[in-house]
């Protein structure tokens, strides 16, 4: 039985509803299933409108799923109770994209920290909250006068650090990381990718790692998920996926990642893939890469490919895939 | 509150209406008569500083000091308590409607909504008969409509906060709803609510001023700076001091109540520390 | 030099807080040659927007750039407001880092594209329009003429930021100044633009200072590269020189930082120790002290100076100074 086993999960925004009519659903994520087992990381990875972002919040039933389940240790997560679900909030949390705004404006980072804490574990009298806070503080390396500092005088890698430190702080057994460097510096992300992979080999963290950058999800990841408008268009095992991605989609993604390489950047020059990301309210018929994709021939417009597994056991959705 | 301490303006006015204040509730004890005590033998004296009357007495021989100062008692005390009380109402509906959203904000707001529609006086004079007449219904009257418009502002804050992520983080820890309105959403609207509130104060003086103006207020013979105002008014081209005493107290409290609400706004924001 | 198209020479930006007076960019020197496009790296606390905000005239009010900046013959640092608006959206053009906020969203497209020409090109409105029609196909819009009559709302970030390059080059600017312009597309959008930027710059002939974080888009699009740190000039180069060989310890730390998708995988990403330097005074010695691994003692007591250490390439630290 794996950890966190996702199986066609579907996830709707309401959208024009109204004090008198009723709201339709528009799927944000369609049929995303996967396996995530304890001390391993997915990279889960696509551009705008795919629904990555939700798939992490439907999955700590953040946002309420429309369709699928959520099992975790074998329990599906939205038939629970309210209460029964609060209990294990704290085998799951959330890091965010934005570090300073995930932090309460208000409060000093101590508070802010061991406010999980205080909920999970309500007999903690205050000095032992503090406590806790100061070492969480300091396994994300962070001294302790930093418990009484405010958010706005930390950068922004220091935010993600604390909100790191929060994560932590009730011994989680998963951490959904919602694109937490993609708004830091460069020399700063590279230090909070270290610190997600010790802290995943000294407490065994099972990480979903969400993502719209490709180089640095390599690095911490042993699974590789790749969305397309609310779809899975590949599932692979991350060697194998960057050797060589199965799916169109996921080449043209790996292409258009910049590289540090002039010779190979040059080269690359105007080789960049036409056309736009269709609109998540206007979803294209059939494949949905086929707008963009150069493979695509007429059968790609009309069926949508089904997710199906090639010879080397990882999943694809293509027509045209090998295997 | 250091730095509130630091903002000369708001000091200011901190120790001027603390001074007030203690004029109103402990200054009439230094006088052997009260504002109520008519003396016929005193009729309509002058301002003489030195005298037993220093700023002279009206129509009925009552002494205009003590009288005004009685008056401020109710006045500020209707004043607080009231912008209070409706601050209070106001930030509880606003949070819980703003944050919840969908349809019970949508129903909370069309109930605010109506109550705006009625006009100010009739709505006062209606809830002040059902309850029952008498300050404490003029007071509860003048409180219900007055909390609408914070509510209505926090409401706005409150779903601006619920989008945000240290919200989701909160949900993600385990805190239960009204947790999450309470430790999460009020203080973060404070700063607003604050200044709001710190202007509430004189609304509601100058509320009650308007109905006791217009004779369904404080009712004579006790004493509101309102109807002492309004007492003046109609005076005003025979003896000006029965308008400029009340009147002049009233603009005092009000100019000091600007600067605290400055300098509270300021002292409570954290991005200033 | 005498064919560059633009000369900045010992820009500084100062900014007067409540704290005191803080500097963003201190004596930064460079040229920008003929239809060359120069990348200026860097950070967040670099100062490299502020370069080309200063450079446009654009800075905060309570900002004050000190230096020259010759363009053709002009210094854009000396010039009257009324001066310098004629060289701006004429001669130098500028696009944003944020497609969302940049355009007015109650004005047509195609109307915010056709002002410029009926401004600074003396054009009819009718030219205008035709001539913005046709720019808005050149960067690839589909169907625009149609789309010109929509609002900016009704395209996408990556369209949007294509309307901008639309409107920085409609107007032939000699110089364009581009901040941070793909940051806030997606990876497959972005890759179009660059490409697109690079495509319309060769064409037109014209010069770019393009200003981001990004190394890898630098090695797409730019010529040569100016690495900035805490205000300063560390490294400056030709691209593939700085790419293949950086000298300063700041490039090399910050090409090491970056994961490539063909380097052989590592335990863990290599870093630099500290974080980026935040307002502050500027230190006495190098900027990059504080976080640099090879210092030595001199590096903390005095500001190595931009020596040049290859007929190419100029490098500010004091282990190089050997070599110059």
């Amino acid at each position: 039985m794996s950890l966190l086993s996702v199986r066609n999960l579907d996830v709707g925004y309401p959208i024009g509803g109204g004090l008198l009519r009723k709201s339709t659903l528009l799927p944000i994520v369609r049929d995303v299933s996967f396996d995530l087992e304890a001390g391993k990381t997915l990279g889960i990875v696509g551009e705008s409108g795919c629904g990555k972002s939700t798939l992490g919040r439907a999955v700590l039933q953040l946002i309420p799923p429309s369709a699928g389940q959520v099992l975790w240790e074998g329990t599906d997560l939205a038939s629970l109770p309210p209460e029964e679900l609060r209990k294990r909030r704290s085998d799951m949390q959330i890091i965010f994209q934005d570090p300073v705004a995930a932090l309460d404006p208000r409060m000093t980072l101590g508070r802010i920290i061991s406010r999980p804490l205080a909920i999970f574990e309500p007999g903690l009298g205050r000095a032992e909250l503090h406590n806790r806070a100061v070492s969480a503080l300091e396994q994300v390396g962070l001294s302790a006068d930093f418990a009484a500092r405010y958010p706005h005088e930390l950068s922004g890698g220091q935010a993600q650090r604390v909100g790191i430190a929060r994560a932590i702080i009730g011994k989680p057994k998963l951490i959904i990381c919602d694109e937490p460097v993609s708004a830091l510096d460069v020399s700063i992300q590279a230090q909070v990718v270290n610190l997600l992979m010790d802290l995943q080999d000294q407490m065994g963290l099972a990480l979903v790692f969400i993502s719209h950058n490709l180089a640095i999800v390599r690095h911490i990841s042993h699974n590789i998920l790749v969305m397309c408008l609310g779809r899975t268009v590949e599932l692979a095992n991350r060697d194998a996926f960057y050797a060589r991605p199965a799916h169109p989609y996921a080449q043209a993604l790996k292409d258009a990642v910049p590289e540090p390489d002039p010779v190979v950047e040059r080269a690359r020059l105007g080789t960049s893939l036409p056309g736009e990301i269709p609109s998540v309210l206007h979803p294209p018929p059939g494949c949905v890469f086929a707008t963009r994709c150069p493979l695509a021939q007429a059968r790609c417009h009309e069926e949508r490919p089904a997710l199906r597994p090639l010879n080397d056991g990882r999943l694809a959705a293509c027509h045209f895939a090998e295997g | 509150m250091r730095r509130f301490r630091q903002n000369k303006l708001a000091m200011a006015g901190l120790v001027v209406l603390l001074a007030i204040v203690l004029a109103c509730f402990f200054g009439p004890f230094l006088f052997p008569f009260t504002g109520e005590d008519a003396d016929f033998m005193a009729i309509a004296l002058p301002v003489d500083l030195w005298s037993a009357h220093p700023f002279g007495t009206d129509n009925f021989g009552r002494d205009l000091l003590v009288r005004t100062l009685e008056g401020g008692q109710v006045s500020l005390a209707i004043g607080f308590v009231g912008a209070f009380t409706a601050g209070v109402i106001g930030v509880l509906y606003g949070a819980v409607a703003g944050f919840l959203g969908g349809r019970i904000d949508g129903l909370m707001m069309r109930v605010v909504e109506i109550l705006y529609g009625f006009p100010y006086v009739i709505l006062v004079i209606l809830l002040s008969m059902l309850f029952g007449g008498g300050n404490i219904a003029l007071f509860a009257a003048i409180v219900f409509t007055l909390w609408l418009t914070p509510a209505v502002i926090v409401r706005a804050q409150a779903q601006a906060l619920a989008k945000r992520e240290f919200i989701e983080a909160a949900r993600a820890g385990g805190m239960r709803t009204g947790q999450i309105i309470l430790t999460h959403i009020v203080p973060n609207t404070l700063s607003v609510v604050i200044v709001y509130g710190s202007l509430l104060v004189p609304e509601v003086i100058l509320s009650e001023s308007f109905l006791s103006f217009l004779g369904i207020g404080i009712k004579e013979p006790q004493a509101s700076w309102g109807n002492l105002i309004q007492a003046g008014t109609a005076a005003m081209s025979t003896d000006l001091r029965l308008l400029l005493l009340p009147g002049g107290l009233l603009a005092t409290v009000l100019f000091c109540l600007n600067f605290i609400a400055d300098g509270l706004r300021d002292a409570f924001d954290p991005n200033e520390r | 030099m005498k064919d560059s198209l633009l000369d900045v020479r010992d820009l500084s930006v100062h900014f007067k807080l409540p704290e005191g007076e803080m500097t963003a960019v201190d004596r930064v020197s460079f040229t920008v040659g003929q239809g060359e496009v120069l990348g200026i790296v860097g950070e967040s606390g670099s100062g490299k927007s502020q370069i080309l905000y200063a450079l446009m005239g654009l800075l905060a009010s309570n900002g004050r750039a000190e230096g020259q900046a010759m363009l053709g013959g002009d210094d854009l640092l000396a010039m009257a407001p009324t001066a310098l608006d004629r060289v701006r959206g004429a001669e130098m053009a500028m696009i944003f880092q944020d497609p969302m906020t940049s355009l007015n969203p109650y004005q047509r497209v195609g109307e915010q594209l056709a002002e410029g020409l009926i401004v600074h090109g003396g054009l009819g409105r009718k030219a205008a329009w035709a001539e913005a029609v046709r720019m808005l196909d050149r960067v690839r819009i589909p169907d625009a003429a149609n789309r010109a009559r929509r609002y900016p709302h009704e395209f996408s970030g990556g369209m949007r930021q294509r309307v901008m390059i639309a409107m920085a080059l409609l107007v032939k600017p000699k110089l364009l100044l581009a901040d941070e312009p793909t940051t806030a597309l997606d990876v497959t959008v972005q890759a179009q633009v660059i490409d697109l930027m690079a495509e319309l710059a060769r064409e037109s002939g014209t010069s770019m200072v393009f200003v981001t974080h990004d190394l890898g888009v630098v090695a797409r699009i730019c010529d040569r590269v100016a690495v900035l740190y805490g205000g300063r000039i560390m490294e400056e180069a030709p691209a593939p020189i700085l790419f293949a060989s950086p000298r300063h310890p700041y490039s090399q730390g910050l090409l090491h930082t970056t994961p490539r998708m063909a380097a052989p995988l590592t335990a863990r990403l290599e870093t630099i120790p500290g974080t980026p330097r935040s307002g502050g005074a500027m230190l006495p010695g190098c900027s990059f002290a504080p976080r640099c691994t090879v210092k030595i003692a001199a590096c903390e007591i005095t500001q190595p100076p931009l020596v040049t250490i290859t007929p190419n390439q100029r490098a500010a630290c004091h282990l190089l100074e050997g070599a110059a």
